[in-house]
């Protein structure tokens, strides 16, 4: 654990002395101008929703990377006229929900237009929530639905019921079994740890970049620690296998 | 100052958290297993500000008529009735059993059938051989669907054996892949947020 | 507009009918079909039928009423069994529906003469999801004070002895993700993995796959996933029930399913010929 943080803090020092990190594209967050585009063509609200995880327990990695697309999101359909719709399923993503899209009006210089019924909050229950999204992407006829957090067995019901009203799609969920059902419905999907690197793909912040970087070599490492641990076990030898239990 | 001073305090509690796992040391294990006991009261009143929050927005339909706002007047009435009877006579009490087993239990498991069938049509439109890589999850997810169920047995005997393998091996492949790198993506966030430079938790959006 | 322009461009209503349809008639006319008891079922069943009579083993309903239809058969099984072996059951919950479901589970247990505080007792929800469950772990007091009727734990004689995660002999969680508190990872997470207490992990299909790794590391005693499950778990009591009732149905929706995607499939190529050079 020491080795994989050491790697992700040497990056994110090496990024911010300069050190240049290549992003590849990935075109569920490159689709977000699309998205905000057809919105404002349309006239119609964009929906947002960060899932069913809260800010505490297992869903909060997904649910603050989640966050920091909110915060983009926000700021460009403030800049560009349109109105997002953020729902919210705990207290305490409300709280942060709200501050954000209405910092994000703000940074964009437009206050006024900030109304607190942008951000809602409907139900912790999955399926209560799930209706109640469904009922505001018909009501409110939003042109695009935009599900990128922590999702459980709702995801099919707000994916497919957004697809039917006509809404684009762009998903995304570190949750694995979900993650199949947004690939069917969804135009866009961002899978697990591609929602990680939405924060460095807007803000092209250092600190941001250089921890995408040390991420690569704690994958690569982790691939040769696999590598290495099945070649050893192939050839009887448990040490390594033990040493990781 | 205030931004300030809750950054310190998710730097100090993330980095205590951390180290209390891995080192036993009464002076670091005791607050941490304080700190841990406090959780509970404060996830719990975040239910709360969430509940104060969709008062607000429903209060504001019915204020202004928006909308299909009577919809709003039923959530607001049975959303109190709820929250003042549970705490007036406890969630074990008949009335409360009584709805909860006849209305939210019908309502969720409705909500939950129109998922599955949901699951039929996006399934129709998303599972075309358009490609080769298609045509594989196509044909395994028919073997996978026809092995959970007797009738694939029935039909052809090897389909739960083919399906097994595909689960056991293929897939928990795949999963592990992916479970891999989101655990190593949940690291690099936690990292962030307890260095200081992930704030979103703050609202700021940065 | 021809068959098979109509079927590429089918509309889902006419896919929901024949669904609807499908699942409707095994319900009125059972098939009957013959079921094979999948491996990782009797593991499951094998580990709880060797722990001895009076064993205290935990279950955790950490799904709510929509999930019911197909947890509850679940649930139902293995609360038989557990009965039928003469555990002490301990109810408990991470999500706020929990202790409600676990209320309508226990309710037809406690009509056949299981004794409330002596066979079974509901502890209610725990707050704060992996925090919470943490501290439960070490010290059940520290985060339920009261049992679901409002009852002080420390006045119920099954809670004498009974102070930490280790004090029990086997936990199950049936779950369904609820976003935000106890998943399965959650569980596995801080129960097993620390403690190295046996567990098993009761879920729903969709949510198997992802949780056999779980299993394939020995990091859990056992996985029950989905209907199929259940069937199988009451087909090893030798007591049919909702479970196996739903397989027929269950059958017929996935094939239904299936001649769908095949008919799309082969609408799709069969347009895709025609709009060749060369096609008809």
């Amino acid at each position: 654990m020491l080795l994989v943080c050491g790697v992700i803090v040497l990056q994110i020092e090496r990024a911010k002395r300069g050190f240049k990190v290549e992003l590849r594209r990935i075109a569920g967050l490159e689709a977000m101008d699309e998205v905000v585009g057809r919105a404002t063509e349309m006239g119609r609200p964009i929906h947002f929703s960060a899932g069913v995880g809260n800010l505490t327990t297992r869903g909060a990695p997904a649910m603050m990377a989640s966050l920091e697309i909110l915060g983009h999101l926000a700021w460009m359909s403030a800049k560009y006229g349109s109105k997002v719709i953020t729902t919210v399923a705990q207290g305490d993503v409300f709280a942060v929900s709200e501050e954000i899209v209405k910092g994000a009006y703000l940074r964009a210089g437009r206050p006024d237009e900030y109304t607190p019924d942008m951000v809602r909050f409907l139900s912790p229950s999955q399926f209560a929530y799930a209706g109640g999204i469904a009922g505001i992407i018909n009501r409110e006829k939003c042109a695009a639905n935009v599900i990128i957090g922590h999702f459980a067995a709702e995801a099919i019901y707000i994916a497919e019921s957004a697809h039917l009203a006509g809404a684009v799609q762009i998903a995304g969920t570190t949750n694995m079994y979900q993650l199949p059902f947004f690939v069917a419905s969804c135009d866009y999907t961002l899978i697990g740890e591609e929602i990680f690197a939405a924060g460095a793909y807007y803000s092209k912040n250092p600190v941001d970049l250089g921890a995408l970087s040390g991420e690569d070599f704690d994958r690569a490492f982790a691939i040769v620690l696999m590598l290495l641990g099945v070649v050893l076990v192939t050839m009887g030898d448990k040490s390594l296998s033990d040493l990781l239990k | 100052m205030r931004t300030g001073l809750a950054v310190v305090i998710a730097i100090v509690i993330g980095i205590g958290m951390t180290l209390d796992y891995f080192v036993k040391l009464p002076l670091l294990n005791s607050p941490m297993a304080e700190v841990r006991n406090w959780m509970p009261v404060v996830t719990s009143f975040a239910v709360i500000v969430g509940a104060v929050g969709l008062l607000n927005v429903h209060h504001r339909n019915i204020q202004r008529k928006r909308g299909a706002w009577y919809n709003s007047v039923v959530l607001c009435v049975v959303m109190l009735w709820t929250i003042v009877w549970g705490i007036a006579f406890g969630t074990n009490d008949k009335t409360y059993t009584f709805v909860f087993d006849n209305v939210l239990t019908s309502a969720s498991t409705t909500l939950s059938a129109v998922g599955a069938l949901y699951l039929g049509s996006s399934a129709f439109r998303a599972f075309k051989a358009t490609n080769v890589n298609a045509a594989i999850l196509l044909a395994s997810g028919a073997i996978v669907m026809l092995a959970q169920v007797p009738i694939g047995e029935a039909l052809y005997g090897g389909i739960p054996a083919i399906g097994d393998w595909i689960m056991n091996i293929l897939n928990t492949a795949g999963q592990r892949g992916i479970m891999l790198t989101s655990g190593i993506g949940f690291m690099t966030v936690c990292l962030r947020i307890m260095l200081g430079y992930n704030r979103s938790y703050l609202g700021s959006g940065q | 507009m021809n068959f098979w322009n109509r079927m590429q461009n089918v509309d889902a209503r006419a896919i929901y009918i024949f669904m609807m349809v499908a699942i409707a008639i095994p319900l009125v006319k059972p098939i009957g079909l013959p079921m094979r008891i999948m491996p990782t079922t009797l593991q499951v069943y094998d580990f709880i039928e060797k722990l001895p009579a009076g064993s205290k083993v935990y279950i955790s309903f950490d799904y709510g009423p929509g999930q019911g239809p197909e947890l509850n058969p679940m649930s139902t099984a293995v609360l038989n069994h557990f009965f039928r072996k003469g555990f002490k059951v301990y109810a408990m919950a991470s999500i706020t529906e929990g202790p409600m479901v676990a209320q309508q589970m226990l309710a037809p247990f406690e009509k056949q003469g299981k004794v409330y505080g002596k066979d079974f007792i509901n502890l209610g929800f725990f707050a704060g999801g992996e925090a919470g469950l943490t501290a439960l772990c070490q010290d059940i007091r520290k985060v339920i004070g009261r049992d679901f009727k409002g009852i002080p734990i420390d006045q119920i004689e099954m809670m004498k002895d009974v102070n930490k995660i280790t004090d029990f002999a086997l936990g199950v969680t049936v779950n369904s993700g609820p976003g935000g508190y106890g998943t399965p990872e959650v569980w596995v997470r801080q129960v097993p993995i620390v403690y190295k207490t046996p567990f098993v992990l009761a879920l729903n299909a969709v949510m198997t796959p992802s949780s056999l790794p779980f299993l394939q590391a020995k990091q859990i005693t056992g996985l029950l996933g989905g209907l199929r499950a259940a069937a199988e778990y009451e087909l090893c009591l030798k007591q049919p029930g909702a479970g196996a009732a739903l397989m027929d149905a269950q059958s017929a929706a996935h094939v239904v399913m299936i001649v769908f995607i095949i008919l799309g499939n082969i609408a799709y190529f069969s347009l895709r010929s025609k709009r060749k050079p060369g096609g008809i």
